[in-house]
């Protein structure tokens, strides 16, 4: 799917209008982010018609702005804009320099920056520091509902920009509050302890602007901005359902928001939803990009998600944000040399964006890769030390050369710069756990999974922090989730296996491990095509299964009682040990296949197969590997069968 | 600037590694190890080349190391240790690479805990110099924020950048490598630090200098100052300051204004070295309240604590600068200020040093005039009782129990000084000696050793034992050359260079003197005037001697400046050759004013040196002998001689029974004369003459002039040639009265005499070879 120059011309038009909109409303990184893309079409073309295809735009452009909108109404919008041009100006000026309560006072004069509505005292009252006189008064102690009077008593005749960026400055500034309460990183007044304040006020106002024009229904009252503020702050009071239909009323009355389609995206737990969802989605090109970005967040591999992102590729053939989309998608894949080369391209072309980098030092971290990870990490600190992914960045360099402190400092300084930052909460996690903090790390990943529930590896961590406190039912059931969130990963099902056969249920462990196998030899599988039809074993040597799991579910078969079953096992998990055919190398003798082979020879010696039993005790002896032991029973076995033969020979 | 670790302190433990893990050849072993040690080990304080040395350190590039190693073999033929150390250096491609190293030469470390003795002794263990210095270099990186390590990558990638051509021209294939490992991105970031250039890029020098680097070189050189007298050579003085600026550190600032003030001090600049020690003073009191931490280059004694408590210090200092520049009331002033602020604040260290220091200044000054009385005050104030013996010993028990053995070494060198100055008995005066150089021996006070060996020296001189005392004055630039003070050298070539000129060498002396004079090039103001007045001193005996008057007259002008110092020996030096020449020009009414004043003098002291009393008191007498009075010179003679007997001074002796038999033979008794010198010949020759009572035979002509040339071979040429000349009178004077005119033995004694004067005229004439070079 590529564009005639028109359509793209057009796009670009579209995606520019945007980024101005964005910025007049002061959504940065919305901004940003088309901003990127619009300057990511094929450049190779325009160039030689450089002037004339900029004035085709500007020709364009004029008539075409947001076309599906009643006039009417947008002409009302611009006459009030108009009108109130200086104090907007001033407001926006003031949101920039970071002066929130005052640009929200410009268009809201009857709040008091610094009075926290009724309604939040309620829900701060966890925050022992206002237990103040106040706060005795029988009124405010009782009603729940903030008196929605004077909230809703909103200036009459102000535009939706105006009313957005006043209502959006006073948002970010209990954010900003909420960050100066919550002081240290997992201090005590850290968390949800610490509620912003103003989004009930907020929320109040807009319920109010709302109803007063027609609810939800009537798409014509709204420029698509006011709902998606609505929508994120249905989000913070946890009214999710509710959030999702503003935020697709959103993107549909305003699809170039880009901050709008990520809040929506964050809603979304699974492929199911995903699907549901997008029947209501607009028919364009964002849907397409939410669509990849989904993909990415769900760790869907599916041939579809990578058709959109080839297409989408051969738009924006120069976005650095898709290129990180795919790199993501492939990294979750495991695939991980792909992973790496697109990075590695990525950060040729883009050297001084850190976005997303946080994810390459993952990856480098996987691979084990110091060197580079250093490199990445000298050039990250050099771009800017003080943001949250150069300092993950650096966590993971520092994790990766075992100085565990020193990584858990850099993660809580990138929670410090911000605390919605999920993967430093999980990468913390996993610091704390190397740590032996557990409490520590089961609140890390906790606070991980609260910010985004569908990170499979905070619940995993989760799991591991109750296993290390010995909590086996609690582990299965964050094991489990991980397990569903990532299906494809052995190592989940492994670990959901072991928590079952912690909890005692072994037919359900045996389950749980099967299913790990299964999942860890599709992949060798896909990899090793070939002759995998004659025997559903043959296949399954060499390397093929993980000789842990299968030692695993023959000692499991054993507690059942399945002692054939556990010896079969057990014989698969040496078969690793070689290839299937002369000249392929399987894993050779390992520490778990020398460990089967004991069991296995102490199973023939129980079952007095005298002579399979010396076979295995010579091999474990050959190898080195329980020597004692072996010798012990080629001892015992020796004597028997001497004891034997004398026997059978009378 | 870095706190410990430099681009230098990575090449040396890439050093360390190399060594530790056998990759050095055995003939270069040493040397290695010579090196990493001289910068490892905390340097030796009375090292003056290992101040240079230390500088080296804050290098910008590698060449440092590759002019060291580059000569010595690698265990490759063809490569020197230079090429293996680069190999190493350029080993490290990434920044990850310094914390492979660093893991890496921490496993030279025996473990703490290792119970098999032979695993341990393959390796450094933990508490070797070596294992220290890794061990810190690894607590020191640890400690490293990681963009402090960044630059500290940038820092050691700028070091080793000249040496890329050397090394890539060696290691083709790994200099390949190094550029292919570098990931695409790395080198297009525009701020890349880590590019690896091999283009030499300036370094930022402060990268190069740690502050630890920094502190050891301001201790040191602080040392120097304050123990060896020295001053800072210039150009390490602009990087200190250049240094001293990069440490965020207000008591390092203050540091440099101590420096300052020992500066100018040396530099003879009141003023400057005043202001100097005020603003340490000031500075040091803000970096106190700010930080509170104990200053490290604190002066003599341990300082820590309140500001109050390290005023006394101030005081002390300043009572020493003023005393320097003969400031006596001032000096006296902060003396006693000091004194009562270290009682106060229960300072013992400080009291006792301010007592000591007190005891010196009234040993070392006794004559200053107002300024004697006031200390004297002022010790009666301490308590220390009426006479020094009562300080002495309050030092001495203090000394004792606070184990400060400088203190003690000090105090019996001065109570040394008091019995050989006041009469007392020579043997305490040399057993004092003896105790206070075995001290030094015993707990390393190397500093003080060369004043001992210099007080000996004189010692042994007062003893007649000239060459001995030599010996002790050689073996001051011999033996402790490379710990001596600069003051203690200077009085010790004068010396030499004294003794010379009176052994008639004065071409050797002048040419020592200037030896002396082109070492101190450092500018010491004091010093280089003490040169420059016994030039003038040997000067003026050259021409004294010579009888050439004017010139003479010309110098002790040009001299005149040197008396209002307050140096006893210097003053003696020239009112003797000036009373010399008043003598040689026959003014005798005006010599024996000078020697009444000076006796007066010495009289009303009661520190004044005998010897110097009986020196004027045999001059009187040889001034009475001269002007034709030889009656009126008698009794001063032999009382001079008797107690100089006494006290064995028996140079002074000597001179006295000169006098002596010169006025007896003047008065006709020409035996008595005779046997007189022949008595006390012996006595000089003591040291080959244990008994002292042998008879001389004065008919063996040959013997007795050999016997002589013996006695008197270390001393005096003028007094020797007298002695002669004196001896050959009596000889005449016997021959023409006790024998028969024209009888044979008359004749015989006759010829001895005139052998004598034919000795005395060429002892006077040709210079003798000096004892030190006898040996």
């Amino acid at each position: 799917m590529s564009l005639n120059p028109e359509q793209q011309a057009q796009l670009q038009a579209q995606l520019q209008q945007a980024v101005i909109a964005c910025s007049e409303r002061c959504l940065s990184f919305a901004a940003k982010w088309a901003a990127e893309l619009s300057n990511s079409f094929a450049t190779s073309k325009n160039e030689p018609a450089d002037d004339a295809s900029d004035t085709d735009i500007d020709d364009d452009d004029t008539p075409t702005p947001p076309a599906s909108h009643p006039t009417n109404h947008d002409r009302k919008e611009a006459r009030l804009e108009a009108r109130e041009l200086p104090r907007y100006l001033m407001g926006k000026s003031l949101f920039d320099c970071r002066e929130y309560d005052r640009c929200a006072a410009v268009f809201l004069p009857s709040q008091i920056p610094h009075r926290r509505p009724p309604a939040a005292r309620i829900d701060g009252l966890a925050t022992k520091i206002l237990l103040t006189e106040e706060r005795k008064t029988p009124m405010s102690k009782h009603s729940v509902k903030p008196p929605p009077l004077r909230e809703t008593s909103l200036p009459k005749n102000i535009s939706q920009k105006s009313l957005f960026i006043s209502l959006y400055a006073r948002y970010l500034s209990g954010e900003k509050r909420k960050n100066e309460d919550s002081e240290t990183v997992l201090g005590p007044a850290d968390g949800p302890v610490t509620p912003n304040r103003e989004v009930n006020g907020i929320l109040a106002i807009l319920e109010g602007y709302f109803n007063a024009r027609g609810g939800l229904e009537n798409l014509n009252n709204s420029q698509g901005w006011l709902d998606y503020l609505y929508g994120l702050m249905l989000m913070k009071s946890k009214t999710e359902m509710l959030a999702k239909q503003w935020l697709l009323r959103s993107v549909n009355l305003n699809p170039y928001n880009w901050s709008a389609w990520l809040e929506l995206a964050s809603l979304i737990g699974s492929q199911e939803e995903l699907q549901t969802i997008s029947e209501h989605l607009p028919q364009n090109i964002m849907t397409l990009l939410f669509y990849v970005h989904c993909s990415q967040e769900l760790f869907l591999q599916t041939p579809e998600a990578y058709n959109t992102l080839a297409q989408l590729d051969s738009i924006f053939p120069n976005s650095a944000w898709l290129a990180q989309q795919r790199a993501q998608l492939h990294y979750h894949a495991r695939d991980h040399d792909t992973a790496l080369s697109v990075f590695d391209t990525l950060l040729t072309y883009h050297p001084l964006r850190i976005d997303g980098m946080d994810i390459y030092s993952n990856l480098l971290f996987v691979l084990g890769n110091r060197p580079k990870l250093a490199t990445l990490a000298a050039t990250a600190s050099d771009i800017d030390k003080f943001r949250p992914e150069t300092n993950c960045i650096l966590g993971n360099y520092y994790s990766l050369i075992s100085e565990h402190e020193k990584a858990v400092l850099h993660f809580r300084r990138a929670l410090t710069l911000d605390r919605n930052f999920q993967g430093a909460w999980t990468l913390m996690g996993h610091e704390y756990i190397e740590l032996k903090n557990t409490q520590a790390a089961i609140e890390s990943y906790r606070r991980a999974v609260d910010i985004n529930r569908k990170d499979f590896r905070a619940w995993y961590g989760l799991g591991q922090g109750y296993e290390m406190l010995e909590c086996h039912s609690y582990s299965l059931f964050y094991y489990q989730r991980g397990a569903a969130l990532c299906p494809n990963d052995p190592k989940m099902w492994s670990a959901v296996g072991h928590a079952y056969g912690k909890c005692d249920k072994i037919p359900n462990a045996i389950q749980a491990f099967k299913r790990a196998l299964a999942v860890g030899s599709q992949i060798d599988a896909a990899s090793s095509f070939g002759s995998g039809t004659a025997d559903p074993l043959s296949n399954a040597v060499g390397g093929a299964l993980d000789p842990q799991v299968l030692f695993d579910i023959a000692l499991l078969c054993e507690r059942e009682g399945k002692d054939t079953e556990a010896s079969a096992f057990m014989e698969l998990c040496l078969a690793q040990e070689e290839g299937a055919e002369e000249g392929e190398e399987g894993i050779g003798v390992t520490q778990i296949t020398s460990r089967a082979r004991l069991w296995l020879a102490k199973w023939c010696h129980a079952h007095e197969l005298w002579e399979r039993c010396m076979e295995y005790a010579t091999e474990l002896f050959q190898d080195g590997m329980d020597v004692e032991e072996a010798k012990g029973l080629m001892q015992d076995v020796r004597a028997r069968t001497q004891q034997k033969a004398p026997l059978e020979d009378e | 600037m870095p706190r410990f670790l430099t681009p230098t302190k990575i090449c040396l433990l890439i050093l360390v590694d190399l060594y530790a893990s056998d990759e050095i050849p055995a003939v270069a072993r040493l040397d290695v190890l010579s090196l990493i040690a001289s910068h490892v080990n905390p340097p030796s304080e009375y090292d003056t080349a290992s101040l240079d040395h230390r500088s080296k350190v804050s290098s910008s590039d590698i060449t440092y190391f590759s002019e060291t190693l580059s000569p010595r073999p690698s265990g490759i033929p063809g490569r020197t240790l230079n090429d293996v150390l680069l190999r190493r250096v350029w080993e490290l491609p990434t920044l990850d690479s310094l914390h492979e190293l660093f893991k890496e030469v921490t496993q030279h470390i025996a473990p703490s805990n290792s119970e098999t003795p032979e695993a341990a002794a393959a390796r450094v263990s933990r508490a070797s110099p070596l294992g220290q210095f890794i061990r810190r270099c690894n607590v020191e990186f640890t400690r490293l924020q990681f963009s402090d390590s960044q630059a500290l990558w940038t820092a050691l990638s700028a070091y080793r950048a000249p040496s890329y051509q050397p090394w890539a021209s060696r290691n083709p294939e790994a200099a390949r490598q190094l550029h292919a490992d570098q990931p695409a991105w790395a080198t297009a970031s525009p701020s890349s630090t880590f590019s690896t250039s091999h283009q030499h890029q300036p370094a930022a020098t402060q990268i190069n200098t740690s502050a630890d680097d920094t502190s050891t070189i301001l201790s040191l050189s602080i040392h120097q100052l304050q123990k060896l007298g020295t001053r800072v050579p210039p150009p390490l003085k602009r990087h200190l300051s250049t240094w001293i600026n990069d440490i965020y550190d207000s008591s390092a600032q203050s540091v440099q204004h101590f420096i300052q003030f020992f500066e100018c001090w040396r530099a003879g600049q009141y003023e400057g070295a005043l202001e100097g020690l005020h603003r340490y003073f000031d500075y040091s009191l803000v970096a106190r309240g700010a930080d509170g931490g104990a200053l490290p280059h604190a002066a003599s004694g341990g300082v820590g604590g309140e500001m109050r408590t390290y005023y006394q210090y101030a005081l002390l200092h300043l009572s020493v600068l003023h005393a320097d520049f003969e400031r006596w009331g001032e000096c006296v002033d902060a003396l006693g200020e000091c004194i009562g602020t270290a009682r106060e604040n229960n300072d013992p260290t400080c009291l006792n040093f301010a007592l000591s220091y007190l005891l010196y200044l009234r040993q070392a000054h006794p004559n200053t005039n107002n300024a004697a009385a006031s200390l004297s005050k002022l010790s009666r104030l301490v308590g220390g009782g009426r006479n020094d013996q009562d300080e002495i010993h309050f030092l001495k028990t203090k000394a004792r129990e606070g184990r400060n053995w400088a203190l003690l070494s000090q105090t019996l060198m001065e109570e040394g000084r008091g019995e050989m100055t006041r009469g007392g008995s020579v043997s305490k005066a040399l057993e004092c000696i003896l105790q206070s150089e075995w001290l030094d021996v015993q707990h390393d006070l190397r500093t003080m050793m060369p004043s001992g060996a210099l007080f000996r020296g004189a010692g042994f001189q007062r003893l007649g034992q000239s060459s001995l005392g030599a010996r002790m004055y050689e073996s001051v630039s011999l033996v402790h050359s490379g710990h001596c003070p600069l003051p203690e050298g200077v009085r010790t070539a004068c010396r030499i260079a004294h003794d010379l000129a009176a052994g008639g060498n004065f071409d050797k002396a002048m040419e020592m003197l200037r030896t002396a004079k082109d070492e101190l090039s450092g500018g010491v103001l004091k010093l280089e005037q003490r040169v420059m007045i016994f030039e003038m001193l040997i000067l003026l005996k050259k021409s004294v001697h010579a009888e050439a008057f004017g010139s003479a007259d010309h110098h002790l002008e040009q001299l005149r400046p040197a008396r209002t110092l307050d140096d006893t020996e210097i003053t003696f030096q020239i009112t003797l050759l000036e009373t010399e020449l008043l003598l040689r020009k026959h003014d005798y009414q005006t010599a024996l004013q000078i020697v009444n004043e000076n006796l007066k003098q010495l009289k009303e002291n009661p520190r004044s040196d005998i010897a110097q009393t009986l020196t004027f008191l045999t001059l009187k007498a040889r001034i009475f002998a001269a002007s034709s009075e030889p009656a009126k010179g008698l009794s001063i003679s032999i009382r001079a001689a008797s107690t100089a007997q006494r006290l064995m001074l028996v140079n002074v002796m000597i001179e006295a029974v000169t006098v002596l038999s010169a006025i007896l033979t003047a008065l006709g008794e020409f035996e008595v004369a005779r046997g007189l010198l022949g008595a006390v010949l012996p006595h000089v020759s003591a040291f080959s003459f244990p008994n002292g009572q042998q008879e001389l035979v004065p008919w063996n002509v040959g013997s007795v002039a050999h016997i002589l040339e013996q006695a008197l071979e270390s001393s005096d040429a003028h007094l020797t040639a007298r002695l002669f000349a004196v001896l050959a009178d009596a000889l005449v004077g016997t021959a023409g009265h006790e024998y028969e005119p024209g009888s044979s033995d008359q004749y015989k004694m006759m010829r001895t005499a005139v052998g004598y004067i034919g000795r005395s005229y060429a002892g006077a004439l040709t210079p003798r070879v000096p004892p030190h070079n006898m040996a």
